[in-house]
């Protein structure tokens, strides 16, 4: 299609093609089938194979092959499922393509149309039987010919709804409505003696559900709206307790205001089945959340036990560094003291995280009164963490051109807010260099306030970039971390109102960086 | 006899169309079968020396992708907001409900009914959504459509709210 543009074409896809339900078979000239697609069970077509003769599962097109160059159309053909589908027939190299399209609902149509037009036929024998002459040499002498004619079409039109099971009424000038047509089966079986009443019929008297429709309905009607108005699905009970399914539509033919009541099992059934299946699969989903929730509970306290004796051994490791001891049983006691520490921190880190996550972090502060100074908070961390740098030959420094008596108050909790810091800069050091520098910088950023921690690092490889912040992300050579340190950093910014990130410096090695809100007057 | 519209509203899976089957014919299965639409019911009971029928309007459940009509509620005498007392998000689902039956029909009788009552060790509600609840002067309930607790009580607190003309 190279004049429609992609939007026409998408549209006659899914609304005038794909609810044709299309299905295809490429067979050779020899008549054996090349290959195959769509929705063929729909036809009862479950068993053919590239290969097999197509003629013995599709009788249909026995004798087609080989065939020429001209596109063949076979209309409305009954297929193995019952189904009515036209069959297109095109070439195809050393072949033929073959499409088919579901017409079975018009195939219903035209069948009635088509018994329609016989019972004409011998009503028009008959009469002319009967008085000797045809019925159109009175018909055309007859001044109520044309309301004859409509009267013939509205008759028509209720025999097809009747076929489809569908009841169709006509509002009368009272307010009442009358039948057209004849009353489907199940609703006489359901309710005899409306079905008998034919005029005067109050249908919101027998139906709670369209007492409140045809609310709706009068305007539609008044209105004089065109298409349909529908009411959506309802359902009631039978006297026998099985459960049914309705459906109530308003339209205007002409003058005629309608009402019709389908009984569209099928839909009712699909459509029951579709959000039964998504609602079923939401549930499943809440309720292993929940055991995700509560395994992370268990998981919490047996870490919390976890770290209880720790605090003890690490207390008890220092205590024993004030004894003499062998030079040996120094190193021994500084291995014990620096793994325990570790274990301790990893420990902490997972309890911050479960915290984090468990919603704690829900407390903080957004008031100027009460929020914390994000200068005050990296000055304690630098110098918590001055000694460990130092250790490793690494200098750790505020930014001289950090102006301290400036306002660095941001939205948020200051321990949690040291916490972040503190991951960023332990973080830095652990990738940073001996000899090298690390520092931390604040920045006024408009309405925020830019906290940097720049190493002089390898920078972060590319291939861990994308998930540094997740949960258990970990760089190269991070044998024994718990990879969450980073992740508490952004769930925590994030959580006040910020975000967080990491960038490659231009001099050499990274900048990780958090921006905060500042806290607002309410 | 006094013959009344009453609507069941609320998120879906919270146990509308159970607490409906246990109310009119006393029964209950476990299994969650969704409700399309509209599902109508009627039960006729006594109360006092008055006859009530009773026609039992049982929306589908609310979700993300499917919104109650609020305009189903036209003529209503009555409905009962029903929350799942183990799954929390379902009572912010119902407090949205009732914003817009109210902008919709204006204030008429309800009860919140914090189904699921049995279901103890999974119960989600702490005492301060019912005190709050209390506190807007919203009456609620709590019940069970698996054992039938407090299910009769919930209908006639409905039903005595609302005006018997």
């Amino acid at each position: 299609m190279p004049d429609l543009p992609a939007p026409v074409q998408a549209y006659v896809y899914k609304y005038l093609l794909a609810p044709r339900t299309p299905a295809y078979l490429l067979v050779r000239q020899d008549g054996r089938l090349d290959a195959c697609g769509g929705d063929l069970a729909m036809y009862g077509m479950t068993d053919v194979q590239p290969g097999s003769a197509i003629a013995q599962q599709v009788p249909v097109l026995a004798g087609l092959f080989p065939c020429d160059s001209t596109p063949l159309y076979i209309p409305c053909i009954e297929t193995a499922s019952g189904l009515f589908a036209d069959f297109h027939i095109f070439p195809a190299d050393g072949g033929a393509w073959v499409l088919l399209l579901d017409v079975t609902v018009d195939a219903a149509q035209r069948r009635l149309l088509q018994q329609k037009a016989n019972e004409m036929v011998l009503l028009q024998e008959h009469y002319t039987t009967i008085f000797g002459r045809p019925l159109e040499q009175d018909v055309a002498h007859n001044p109520v010919r044309s309301v004859r004619g409509t009267m013939m079409t509205a008759s028509l039109l209720a025999q097809t709804f009747a076929a489809l099971d569908t009841v169709v009424m006509e509002r009368m000038a009272d307010g009442t409505f009358r039948f057209l047509g004849t009353v489907p089966a199940w609703f006489t079986r359901l309710y005899p003696e409306v079905a008998a009443q034919q005029e005067g019929l109050r249908p919101g008297d027998v139906f709670s559900f369209l007492e409140n429709f045809l609310i709706d309905a009068e305007q539609f009607w008044q209105a004089q709206s065109p298409g349909q108005l529908k009411s959506g699905p309802w359902s009631e009970m039978e006297p026998a307790g099985r459960e049914y399914a309705l459906e109530a539509s308003a339209m205007c033919l002409g003058p005629h205001q309608m009402l019709c009541i389908a009984f569209p099992k099928i839909e009712f059934a699909e459509q029951q089945s579709i959000v039964q299946k998504a609602r079923e699969e939401r549930l499943e989903h809440i309720q292993l959340h929940k055991e995700i929730q509560k395994k992370d509970v268990l998981l919490h306290c047996i870490v919390h036990d976890l770290g209880g004796p720790l605090a003890s051994i690490i207390s008890s490791l220092a205590f024993l560094e004030e004894e003499e001891l062998t030079p040996d049983g120094k190193e021994f006691l500084d291995i014990s003291l620096r793994q325990a520490s570790r274990q301790q921190q990893l420990i902490r880190q997972i309890l911050d995280v479960f915290a984090a996550e468990m919603g704690a972090i829900e407390s903080f502060a957004r008031d100027p009164a009460h929020a914390p100074d994000a200068a005050r908070c990296a000055q304690e961390v630098v110098k918590a963490l001055s000694p460990a740098g130092a250790a490793q030959d690494i200098k750790l420094q505020m930014a001289s051109n950090v102006d301290l008596a400036a306002d660095w108050q941001v939205i948020g909790e200051q321990s949690r807010l040291e916490r972040v810091i503190f991951n960023l800069v332990e973080n830095a050091l652990r990738h940073s260099p001996s000899g090298s520098l690390v520092t931390v910088a604040l920045e006024q950023a408009g309405a925020d306030v830019l906290v940097a921690v720049d190493d002089q690092g390898a920078g972060v490889a590319p291939d861990v970039l994308g998930t540094l912040f997740e949960k258990f992300s970990q760089g190269k050579g991070q044998q024994g971390k718990a990879g969450l340190g980073l992740y508490f950093c952004r769930i925590t910014v994030e959580h006040w109102g910020g975000a967080i990130g990491c960038t490659p410096r231009a001099a050499g090695g990274t900048r990780f960086w958090f921006r905060l809100p500042r806290p607002t007057l309410h | 006899m006094i013959q009344k519209k009453i609507c069941m509203v609320g998120a879906f899976a919270v146990g509308k169309t159970s607490l409906v089957a246990r109310f009119v014919e006393s029964i209950f299965s476990e299994k969650y079968h969704t409700t399309v639409g509209v599902k109508i019911s009627k039960k006729a009971l006594h109360v006092g020396d008055q006859e009530w029928h009773l026609i039992l309007w049982d929306l589908a459940g609310e979700d993300e992708f499917l919104q109650i009509r609020t305009s189903y509620l036209r003529g209503s005498a009555g409905y009962l907001l029903v929350v799942d007392g183990t799954r929390r998000a379902t009572l912010d689902t119902a407090v949205s409900i009732q914003q817009r039956i109210v902008d919709t029909v204006g204030d008429i009788p309800f009860v919140v009914l914090f189904n699921k009552s049995d279901l103890t060790n999974e119960w989600e509600i702490a005492n301060d959504a019912f005190e709050e609840l209390s506190h807007k002067g919203w009456p609620w309930l709590k019940a069970s459509a698996k054992t039938g607790a407090g299910v009769d009580e919930a209908f006639l607190t409905l039903i005595a709210k609302m005006p018997e003309g």
